[in-house]
């Protein structure tokens, strides 16, 4: 093997390594390895010094075994390539997870929330008793109930347990956001919160143990259950939104817009609908041109790249850009010249009398498109009428020019059409 | 073709086409950044027998483009038709006229009016080949520029070597490019001007022109016709298909 082939190796091994890193699946494994070292060491702990706090985190982190199996189950589904009956695949379903997730989440906060309130009441027994007198429901405070020599223990499984679910949070956050798995983003999430209340038990005991004052717990729980609610709503409202289509972020849409209006040959963006796949934003643009098809084509390679860069650098691990075109909007009407002979040919005339022709001229946004020259009719008023003409167009010099804005005749309900002056003299200058 | 040592014209027909407002604006940009004083606008002039007309139709005229640009009337000049070397901006150019420099504005309302963000994303590509011609496509693309703020962008695409491995385009170069682009490069430092250079191996040469004009945000694309091609000349496949606008310098004007 010589020098080339032996890099090229070493290359692949470290791809290999790198791939397995960021498997989803090696992820919820070690999630599942983690929590099952914690169910062990908390439900032992706590039956040995039956402490309530910890059996019960015990079983907590047994269901959360439970849904580190879902997740794989719906990250497996969600990987599943796209077929005919799922064009866009079915990593929406993630999005489900997600919801449940954060449902669990705002319930576990508000659990913890009631239980630090219960344990604050519990110190001032005046106060407990009047609130227990409305609010009958409340639980009963359950006291850590230890010796000195099983603190350390408690507080070393607490620590080392709230320091795990942390490192693994990140790994799970890290390894969702690459791979695009938003259900392994939301179980992430979910980690990090039981650990944050980990360390919160954790500081309870080290209170109990140096200074006597278990209390010292349930402010910071109550901070930490604020957290966890505010976790939980956010996980819920990205996959209630998710799931109904809702558009993407408004200051995602802002900036679509002004990619889409910074490419050249895009007149207007007429329409704009966005939502989310999975980790896959969708975007619909109807946008107006005056380009042709050739050009067009370019015009859509520019607009479609630059938003599938600008969504990749927004987070999304993939974009689909639908791009619909249509013309430019036509503002048409129809105007007239007066024109005349003279010795060196057509010009426009000074006024309608003096006009032996009349040049009806279709006009598109300013443009005269279309020009047909008519010999003046005897009666040229009713004519102009007929041709839907709204402006007729003399070129008339000095004196006569300002006093020129008359309205030629019309009859009761008909549009009057007005006599303006003409910049040109001409005729070629208009296209005639 | 320095265009301030030349004393550059820059014109427009008057009423000739739809884009009448865009030209104009397009004229008023360029007369900023080329330091040009007139804008000369083609209007045909009444016959012998009209010539007490003809002062009234080009005071007229004067009005109205100065009112459409914001030039001063007095800096309006009314001609019958534009001299050689001339810069005149249509869509709609005679391309048998290869004396002429023509920009197309396609359908952008100006130079600046696009391009958010920082101006040096935005840029003015002299898109070059073998020839020495890009070079003074360079002379009237620096001001240009300088003056819109935009970085100038240099554009190569090569045929792939036979035979040559290297998936860099930059190796596919031929000799005669890389002296251009050494050229390029030198006289764009020299003139302190921000510059970046793309080479690439595109399928087809005005496609790949159009394309990279497209995805660098160029606000112009600054080409000359060829000296040699009389049929497929790269530039007018560019200018048929670019929706970004284009300067084409006739062949008369840069040998």
């Amino acid at each position: 093997m010589n020098s080339q082939e032996s890099r090229s190796g070493a290359q692949t091994t470290q791809g290999n390594w790198r791939e397995r890193l960021y498997n989803p699946y090696t992820v919820m494994w070690l999630v599942v390895l983690m929590y099952t070292i914690k169910v062990a060491t908390k439900l032992s702990a706590g039956y040995l010094t039956n402490s309530p706090v910890f059996i019960s985190d015990g079983y907590h982190n047994l269901s959360d075994i439970l849904q580190a199996f879902a997740v794989m189950v719906v990250v497996y589904m969600a990987r599943r390539p796209p077929n005919t009956d799922y064009p866009l695949g079915k990593s929406n379903i993630e999005f489900f997870s997600s919801l449940v997730i954060g449902l669990s989440l705002l319930v576990l906060g508000a659990q913890f929330a009631l239980q630090s309130l219960v344990g604050l009441l519990y110190y001032l027994p005046q106060a407990d008793q009047a609130v227990r007198a409305y609010i009958t429901f409340l639980p009963d405070h359950k006291p850590l109930l230890t010796d000195a020599s099983s603190y350390p223990w408690l507080i070393g499984i607490m620590a080392g347990s709230g320091l795990l679910s942390w490192l693994v949070s990140r790994y799970q956050i890290t390894v969702g956001r690459s791979t695009g798995h938003t259900s392994l983003v939301a179980d992430g999430e979910e980690t990090a919160s039981d650990g944050r209340i980990e360390l919160i038990a954790m500081l309870g005991v080290v209170g109990q143990f140096l200074f006597g004052a278990p209390w010292l717990e349930y402010p910071l729980a109550l901070l930490v259950a604020t957290l966890v609610i505010h976790t939980g709503k956010e996980l819920f409202m990205q996959a209630f939104r998710a799931l109904l289509q809702h558009s993407l972020p408004q200051e995602v849409e802002e900036e679509i817009m002004a990619i889409t209006m910074d490419v050249a040959g895009v007149s207007d963006l007429l329409t704009l609908k966005t939502f989310q796949v999975g980790q896959v934003a969708v975007c619909l643009l109807t946008l107006r041109t005056k380009l042709g098809a050739e050009k067009v084509g370019f015009v859509r390679l520019g607009v479609e790249q630059r938003l599938t860069d600008y969504l990749k650098e927004a987070g999304y691990i993939s974009s689909e850009i639908h791009l619909k075109f249509k013309g430019e909007a036509v503002r048409r009407y129809r105007i007239a010249y007066a024109i005349a002979q003279s010795n060196t040919g057509m010009v426009v005339a000074p006024d309608l009398q003096t006009a032996s022709h009349l040049a009806i001229c279709d006009v598109e946004d300013g443009h005269i498109t279309r020009a047909r020259m008519e010999v003046k009719p005897a009666q040229p008023e009713p004519f102009l009428h007929e041709k839907l003409v709204d402006r007729l167009f003399v070129f008339s010099a000095g004196q006569q020019a300002p006093a020129l804005k008359q309205l030629i005749a019309v009859k009761p309900g008909e549009k009057a059409i007005e006599i303006v002056q003409s910049t040109v003299l001409m005729p070629d200058l208009l296209g005639l | 073709m320095n265009p301030k040592q030349t004393k550059l014209i820059i014109g427009v027909d008057y009423f000739r086409n739809i884009d009448r407002v865009p030209n104009l604006a397009f004229a008023r940009a360029l007369m900023q950044y080329l330091d040009v004083e007139l804008i000369h606008v083609r209007a045909t002039a009444p016959g012998a027998d009209m010539t007490h007309l003809a002062e009234e139709q080009a005071t007229r005229i004067r009005q109205d483009v100065s009112r459409l640009t914001q030039v001063p009337e007095d800096c309006v000049v009314i001609v019958p038709d534009f001299p050689p070397g001339a810069l005149i901006i249509d869509n709609f150019p005679d391309r048998n006229r290869q004396n002429l420099i023509w920009l197309a504005p396609m359908d952008e309302r100006g130079l600046t009016t696009r391009h958010r963000g920082s101006a040096n994303d935005a840029s003015i590509m002299v898109p070059f080949g073998n020839g020495n011609s890009c070079l003074k496509a360079l002379q009237l693309a620096a001001p240009i520029a300088r003056g819109s703020g935009a970085a100038l962008l240099f554009y190569h695409t090569t045929w792939k070597i036979p035979g040559l491995a290297s998936v860099k385009a930059d190796d596919h170069m031929c000799r005669e490019a890389i002296a251009i682009r050494k050229a390029l490069e030198e006289e764009a430092t020299a003139q302190s001007l921000p510059f970046r250079t793309l080479i690439e191996t595109a399928d087809d040469v005005a496609d790949g022109i159009v394309q990279a004009a497209v995805l660098q945000r160029s606000r112009l694309i600054v080409m000359p016709r060829s000296q040699t091609v009389e049929v497929g000349d790269y530039c007018l496949r560019v200018f048929d298909k670019s929706p970004v606008p284009v300067i084409t310098i006739g062949k008369e004007v840069t040998s």
